[in-house]
């Protein structure tokens, strides 16, 4: 699994490291690159702002995207991501706090792939971070590469 | 007028007098002169002396009296078939009798002789009797006339003799009465044809009129032969022979049932016109004021004297008064104008809101003569109605301004849940988490104790992390919107039995669930329900043995009821009413699990769908708890 990507976006410090904990545990060795908001996320995928110049064409494998974010929310990353040829395809899974109908509705409307709710328990937490890794790193046969019209 | 009383007209007969040869008495009469004279001329009485005697009026003279006698014969005869009566015929006998001698036509010793004495005296009596025989034709010839008048007349008239018996009725009378005037003959009208209570009246008037009294009138009732009560103007009058004796009664009468009747009718409608609340007011086509009821006087202060004859339009204001001629027009036409609300003006120059009923006013023909308005006041309902549109519209206001706070306050609510449902458990997540990694990367650290209590703070964080979720899923009952459906009641609580028979495979549950109880509701916040509640009804059970669940419907108070009983724990009823309340548990958690928030949640619902839920139980004899619809 080296090699391969996660984009967390995560603004809370403890749900990052619980999650890395978690992945780690699981056996998933990829790089986590870590959004603290939805701006940075962006600027990650497209190579803008603190990521200028960062080479569009390698994406990471999965994004792990919180709905409740500073600046701008996961559903509006979701959904600029969604409208744009290189992230079109890109698996998002939603890992978020709250099962809200809205929030269920919403992301998958915005065309999310999965919507995993964080357990309060960290033994459930982490079992269901692995199995996030698990079938999106290993099982999921990710889409053809998109070569980005990079600038 | 004349020509609805026009009797038709019946040829006058008095121009038509019988001959004198052709009447067959005056034949018979002269027959019997002729008989008596061969009678004389034969000498068939062999009278011993029929010579002359002078003028011995009163000695009785055998001869002489055969003779007289002879001759009263066809005077007699003519008496009788003419009626002569009374003074009359005395005076007639009389003659006869003294005749023979004023002429000295008295036997005569020569039977010739005697013959055409007797004959040419009988003749002089003959002419004697021909002006009577004359008048007597006349008075016939006039009785023709007067049975032909009384024949077509449209009059009611009963002919009565002197003892009151019925003669005759004429046609008229005959259809009145239905009794035909064979039929009524020789009875007493007041056996035959006035009722008990009017006999009396109708007797003593008819003996007043056999003494002699006046014609009069009297308004009395008789009855049919089927026995309809019909009302009848008598007017009465006593038939006198020519000898001035009351020979019969004339009872003319009218039947002004009809009229009575109308009349009645008239003051029945005149009394309720006059009796109504509502102004009734009759006018011309133009306008002009015929009449004017208390009801009227009450609405618009004029009284009927003032305001008869005047254009209906002095009661407009000067906004309505256009309103007049068009309303007067429909009216032409033969159009109704119903509930037409407008304003008037009254007496006192203030204006009374009115609703105005204008009808046609039809003649007998069918014509439209004039108009009708029925006025009522409408100042209280116009109040009323206005005051109703401002409450509503106040209301309206109200409940704009209640919507839009609640509307509010419901964004609030659902931003809170959102912020609670994201942010709450994250902290929670990061307590339990690093508890978790303190107990895995630095077990070594820790002695059992720190173990321990590091194990409680995660089941506290856990049990945070349930209630918060509980608490999510009762609010999330109160936002979410209803759907109302067809739910097989039944069928939800089978699956939900049959959901928690496969989380708990090992537990052993009988269900008995009553089939086919279809309700409408939101199917999502009634499976809610029905999960809670058998939910509950699952966990309380869990320490019995044979654990029966059952689900059915009965009835409560007449309302049908729908229930879930289970044998297990039960509670006591002291705390019934604790159920519902969030939070409120009646055992400990270690007992039973869960949160307290189940039973909030069912009556959250069931009150959304307009029912009612309580409980019945009893510590270990299980519990039942019934819901409405």
């Amino acid at each position: 699994m080296r090699g391969k990507t996660i984009l967390l976006v995560e603004d809370d410090r403890n749900d990052e490291m619980l999650t890395i904990r978690a992945l780690k545990s699981n056996n998933i060795s990829s790089d986590v690159v870590v959004a603290r908001d939805g701006v940075e996320a962006l600027d990650y995928l497209f190579a803008t702002g603190t990521y200028a110049g960062r080479d569009t064409r390698v994406m990471p494998e999965v994004v792990l995207l919180d709905l409740k974010l500073p600046k701008l929310d996961g559903l509006e990353v979701l959904a600029r991501m969604r409208t744009d040829e290189r992230t079109r395809m890109l698996p998002v899974v939603i890992l978020t706090s709250s099962k809200e109908e809205r929030d269920l509705m919403d992301s998958y409307r915005l065309g999310a792939n999965s919507y995993v709710r964080k357990p309060v328990d960290f033994s459930q937490f982490s079992k269901a971070v692995g199995q996030v890794g698990l079938y999106w790193l290993v099982l999921n046969e990710a889409p053809p590469k998109v070569h980005g019209r990079s600038s | 007028m004349a020509d609805a009383m026009a009797v038709p007209r019946t040829p006058l007969r008095l121009d038509k007098m019988v001959p004198l040869w052709r009447n067959p008495h005056f034949l018979i009469i002269g027959f019997l002169l002729i008989l008596l004279g061969v009678v004389y001329y034969a000498n068939y009485l062999h009278i011993a002396d029929w010579a002359p005697v002078g003028k011995s009026f009163f000695t009785v003279d055998y001869p002489h009296d055969i003779h007289r006698a002879l001759f009263l014969i066809p005077m007699l005869y003519s008496a009788a078939v003419f009626q002569l009566r009374g003074a009359t015929a005395t005076s007639f006998v009389v003659l006869c009798m003294v005749l023979p001698y004023g002429f000295y036509a008295s036997p005569n010793a020569d039977p010739t002789a005697r013959a055409v004495g007797f004959v040419v005296i009988a003749g002089l009596a003959s002419v004697l009797l021909a002006l009577v025989q004359n008048r007597r034709l006349r008075l016939s010839e006039e009785r023709d006339f007067v049975s032909a008048l009384l024949d077509t007349a449209e009059a009611l008239v009963m002919l009565l003799d002197t003892q009151g018996r019925i003669v005759r009725l004429n046609p008229a009378c005959e259809r009145a009465t239905g009794y035909s005037s064979e039929e009524a003959k020789g009875r007493y009208p007041w056996d035959l044809l006035l009722p008990p209570e009017r006999a009396g009246q109708f007797r003593t008037h008819f003996q007043e009129l056999v003494a002699g009294g006046p014609s009069s009138r009297l308004e009395t009732t008789f009855l049919t032969k089927e026995g309809d009560r019909r009302h009848l103007i008598l007017s009465d009058t006593s038939l006198a022979g020519h000898e001035g004796t009351v020979d019969f009664i004339l009872c003319t009468g009218i039947d002004v049932t009809e009229e009575k009747r109308a009349e009645e009718e008239r003051l029945r409608l005149g009394s309720i016109v006059e009796s109504s609340d509502d102004a009734i007011i009759g006018k011309t086509l133009n306008g002009i004021i015929e009449s004017w009821n208390s009801g009227a006087e009450r609405l618009f202060g004029y009284s009927a004297e003032e305001a008869i004859g005047r254009p209906i339009s002095f009661l407009a204001t000067p906004e309505t008064v256009h309103e007049i001629p068009a309303i007067l027009a429909r009216i032409r036409n033969g159009e109704r104008v119903e509930h037409y609300d407008t304003v008037r003006l009254k007496k006192d120059g203030t204006q009374v809101n009115v609703s105005i009923t204008v009808s046609p006013v039809l003649d007998r023909f069918g014509r439209i003569v004039g108009a009708s308005t029925i006025a009522r006041d409408i100042t209280e309902r116009v109040l009323v109605e206005e005051e109703i549109r401002r409450l509503n519209e106040e209301l309206d206001e109200r409940v704009r301004e209640r919507t839009s706070e609640l509307r509010a306050v419901n964004k609030e609510l659902e931003a809170f849940s959102y912020s609670v449902s994201h942010d709450l458990r994250a902290p929670l997540r990061s307590i339990d988490g690093f508890s978790q990694a303190l107990l895995e990367d630095c077990t070594d650290a820790l002695n059992d104790q720190g173990k321990d209590y590091l194990r409680r703070v995660r089941a506290s964080s856990q049990r945070m992390g349930e209630l918060i979720d509980d608490l999510l899923s009762l609010s999330r009952v109160t936002r979410s919107e209803m759907r109302r459906e067809e739910i097989d009641l039944s069928q939800m609580v089978k699956s939900i039995a049959a959901e928690l028979q496969k989380r708990e495979p090992e537990r052993e549950v009988q269900f008995e669930v009553q089939e086919g109880l279809t309700v409408t509701g939101d199917t999502q916040l009634l499976r809610v329900a029905m999960e809670n509640l058998l939910g509950n009804a699952w966990k309380f059970t869990s320490r019995k043995e044979c654990a029966r669940i059952a689900f059915g419907q009965t009835e409560y108070d007449g309302t049908i009821a729908y229930f879930v009983s289970d044998n297990g724990a039960g509670f006591d009823m002291a705390y019934a009413d604790k159920l519902f309340g969030p939070f409120q548990r009646l055992h400990s958690t270690e007992e039973f699990g869960g949160t307290g928030i189940g039973l909030a949640t069912v009556q959250r619902i069931i009150h959304r769908h307009g029912g009612r839920v309580w409980a019945e139980g009893a510590v270990n004899r299980g519990a039942t708890l019934y819901f409405t619809l």
